[in-house]
């Protein structure tokens, strides 16, 4: 059964081993492929505030499920703790909550405040971003292709709007409509 | 007098305690990233830089 989320709801989300049920973390940080618009993987913190700030990287491979309320892995394994290890498993990162977004014929629609994600077991999708409008309104805009992302802003396609939504809820009723997810769960 | 003093220090204790409190926070919070693979980077390729400079890669 998939579920349409705000990517923000993973962030602090405990990740619990299958093993031995032992909780080895909680998600700080979603990484995601803005060219496949799907979810790569996560950094992980520890738990409490005087855990340590970052953990390590768990690639989405090694997720069994995402979870309501937690993440669901094998083992402790399943975390790439060491530097050379986490390098390999991602690239050069870019934070893009604030970042500017504009559509192809150049016209600003505002600024990144979330992303919305199908998940669906142990995957996630991108299938919206959700925008701060310089009008202070916030509109989901619809996704379904590559996102070129750089160090300034993000580029749509310039029809992105057509779709938008404002709410999860109306953003998920539209995506059923489209046929892009299955009638199912709403989570708002 | 004393109590002057000790409430001076109780309040400097507090601000610390405070803003150590907020640092912390900051340095645990999380966001969303985009990974941006390295060959998708602006560095020119080595195959690049042959075609356009004819650079001697050395002979092997």
């Amino acid at each position: 059964m998939s579920r349409v989320i705000r990517a923000a709801e993973l962030i602090g989300r405990p990740v619990i081993t299958l093993d031995t049920a032992t909780g080895i973390g909680e998600v700080r940080d979603v990484l995601f492929d803005p060219l496949r618009s799907r979810v790569v993987g996560f950094t992980l913190r520890g738990r409490g505030l005087l855990a340590s700030p970052l953990l390590g990287i768990l690639p989405i491979e090694w997720v069994q499920s995402i979870g309501r309320d937690a993440v669901m892995v094998a083992s402790d394994t399943s975390l790439v703790r060491d530097r050379d290890g986490m390098q390999a498993v991602v690239g050069q990162q870019e934070e893009v909550v604030g970042k500017e977004v504009v559509n192809e014929g150049g016209a600003s629609l505002g600024t990144v405040s979330d992303l919305v994600l199908e998940v669906d077991g142990p995957s996630a999708r991108v299938v919206g971003y959700e925008i701060n409008r310089p009008d202070r309104r916030q509109l989901i805009v619809p996704v379904s292709g590559r996102v070129p992302v750089s160090g300034n802003a993000l580029v749509l396609p310039s029809d992105a709007e057509h779709g938008a939504a404002t709410g999860l809820t109306a953003f998920r009723e539209s995506l059923e409509r489209r046929g892009e997810v299955p009638r199912s769960e709403i989570r708002a | 007098m004393e109590i002057v003093i000790l409430g001076g220090i109780l309040a400097v204790v507090l601000l610390i305690a405070i803003v150590g409190y907020f640092l912390l926070q900051q340095r645990r919070s999380g966001t969303i990233k985009a990974v941006i693979a390295p060959r998708q980077s602006a560095t020119r390729t080595s195959d690049e830089a042959e075609d356009g400079s004819g650079t001697d890669r050395g002979a092997t």
